[in-house]
């Protein structure tokens, strides 16, 4: 799937998981607030049942959830990592 | 809070990251700004809604307005517009107290009251924070009975509007006169402020920590991974702990926590959901130092209105933990439909009577009258809670699920039955159930769809999940679905619930 596929759908889930508007896809969402420590998990459990993912909670890094581009990207990879 | 001003003024009352406050200078800050308010017209009973982060600011806010004989209204600035609008439409503040991170609200809302700016520059603002610097920093006289209110704390309505509970100051008074002796604060103690201000357990926080003496620590909003977490109670060198069950589930998932962290911890605390056996288990074993209570209770009875106190490490890990005994000032009963008391062992509805009870949902007698009733034979005020639950020989009392068809799911409170109305009314949908299943990863309450397509129709769950979000919240949207030719029945003709349940159960397993 194309990063641009993902972008639409984790803008959906961000908007759907958190009840917030998604700002610009290379928005910081940290530093702006929109995403904290409580909101981070459920967009994770969002973002795991809709991609049928693993988000390694282990090794994940702040830049990975860092703008929705970010998301849309470290989802991409656990993607292609879980398929291979 | 006087007394640690008196006694011991340098000390620390309120820190995140960088920013410090003693008890001093959150008395005096708090004054200055209480006799501003005052300046603009505060009187008694005023509602100040709070457009501002989680800071030490938003703490200076919420003394200053009950200083000045107000109520605050904590608002969570990072919700839609329109679900803002609702809820400060419905406080019906004089003063909004605001930082410059709600300033695209504030330009949207159309409401007559003053706004103080509490940071950066807000267009429209009648006076900033600095202003206060005029002020005497000497303590006001007090005006406010017990009885008044402190706070209203908006929660989910099953309707879609926010309800607004009405906290007392003697709801918190009496919460914190079994609390802080029950977990031994004592000054000096470094205590967590993790949930956001409009959650009901960041009270316990904020007014459990000032009451004794101790520094409240604001885990900071860039703080967010399980390892950050951790390492900011390590850190801090946190003496308390106080969560909801998903971030100690994630930070378990995340093995954040080390054998032997946290050497200065001594109470752990969690409220608001059910918390995994198997969670619980992974936290005693690597914090064995720790005490470990749960603690039940909705907002409508004040932070808890129950406790438990887990001894050993859970060793079946199947077995519920208990909710406990009532808090002291507090009495739990379990009753049947027509408000008789239940045997031990049989499930009944919880009712909560005693001290922490609210007057009620703010400026709605309709949900008042139907929340809050008169027990027949005591003529005491009880609160229905809607929780099932039972109370074992031990007279331990356990919860059981819900009594209605709400459920809670990430923290949200949800009425099943709604989703099941709007997706009855979508066009091609012949029939439809919505159950809540538990899941054993963070989450808590799953929301299942089970549905029936009419024989033309065209549906998938995307479209269904589009033309729901037309109606629904977000956080009301099935995550979960399961299409059928029909719907299991059970022998009354009903919608076999706990047959649904488990096959989502099945699925999910696959």
């Amino acid at each position: 799937m194309s990063d641009t596929l993902d972008i639409a759908r984790a803008v959906q889930i961000f908007e759907d998981a958190l009840n917030v508007t998604a700002p610009d896809p290379d928005a910081d969402v940290i530093e702006s607030g929109l995403i904290d420590s409580l909101t981070l998990v459920t967009l994770i459990f969002e973002l795991e049942q809709e991609f049928d993912v693993q988000v390694p909670l282990e090794s994940l890094d702040v830049e990975d959830f860092r703008t929705i581009a970010n998301i849309a990207r470290t989802i991409s990879s656990l993607r292609r990592e879980a398929s291979a | 809070m006087a007394r640690t001003v008196e006694s011991r003024p340098g000390e620390t009352a309120v820190v995140m990251g960088a920013e410090r406050l003693t008890y001093a200078d959150l008395e005096q800050l708090s004054n200055q700004l209480a006799r501003l308010l005052v300046d603009l017209g505060l009187s008694r009973g005023d509602r100040v809604c709070l457009l501002q982060p989680k800071a030490p600011t938003a703490i200076i806010s919420m003394l200053a307005t009950l200083k000045a004989g107000a109520v605050y209204v904590p608002i969570d600035i990072a919700s839609p517009f329109g679900r803002v609008e609702k809820i400060v439409t419905a406080a019906d503040p004089s003063v909004l107290l605001a930082s410059d991170h709600a300033s695209k609200l504030l330009a949207q809302l159309r409401v007559d009251a003053d706004v103080v700016s509490l940071g950066g520059v807000l267009e429209g603002a009648k006076a900033t924070f600095a202003d206060a610097d005029d002020y005497e920093p000497s303590p006001l006289p007090k005006v406010t009975q017990p009885s008044d209110p402190a706070h209203l704390l908006f929660t989910s309505g099953s309707t879609g509007l926010p309800k607004g509970v009405v906290i007392t100051h003697a709801m918190v008074d009496a919460f914190l006169d079994w609390a802080l002796p029950y977990f031994g604060n004592v000054p000096g103690d470094r205590i967590s402020g993790h949930p956001p201000l409009h959650f009901d357990l960041s009270t316990f926080d904020i007014y459990g920590s000032l009451s004794s003496g101790a520094e409240l620590h604001l885990v900071p909003g860039n703080v967010l991974l399980p390892r950050q977490l951790a390492s900011f109670i390590r850190d801090s060198q946190l003496t308390q702990w106080f969560s909801v069950p998903s971030t100690f589930a994630y930070m378990a998932r995340g093995d954040a926590v080390a054998d032997g962290d946290f050497p200065f911890l001594k109470r752990i605390i969690w409220c608001g959901e059910v918390l995994q056996p198997s969670v619980l288990a992974y936290w005693m074993r690597r914090v064995p130092q720790c005490s470990y209570t749960n603690l039940y209770g909705p907002t409508e009875a004040t932070i808890a209105s129950s406790y438990y106190t887990v001894t050993a490490v859970p060793e079946d890990e199947t077995i519920p933990i208990p909710i406990g005994t009532p808090c002291a000032g507090e009495n739990i009963r379990v009753l049947d439909e027509e408000l008789a008391a239940v045997p031990p062992g049989e499930i009944g509805e919880l009712f909560i009577e005693g001290a922490g009870l609210s007057p009620g949902y703010w400026r709605d007698e309709e949900k008042t009258r139907a929340a809050f009733i008169t027990d027949p034979s005591s003529g005491q005020r009880l609160y229905r809670t809607g929780d099932l639950g039972r109370r074992d020989e031990q007279r331990l009392l356990h919860f059981v699920g819900r009594a209605d068809s709400q459920i809670k799911s990430r923290g949200y409170r949800i009425e099943l039955g709604e989703i099941e109305t709007t997706l009855t009314a979508i066009a091609g949908v012949a029939d439809c159930a919505v159950v809540g299943v538990s899941s054993d990863g963070f989450e808590g309450t799953s929301i299942c769809c089970a549905w029936v397509s009419a024989p033309e129709a065209d549906l998938d769950p995307t479209r269904l999940r589009t033309s729901l979000a037309e109606a629904l919240p977000a956080y009301m949207l099935p995550s979960r679905w399961l299409q059928f030719s029909e719907l299991p029945k059970n022998a009354n003709g009903k919608i076999d619930r706990p047959a649904l349940r488990h096959q989502f159960v099945k699925a999910a397993q696959r």
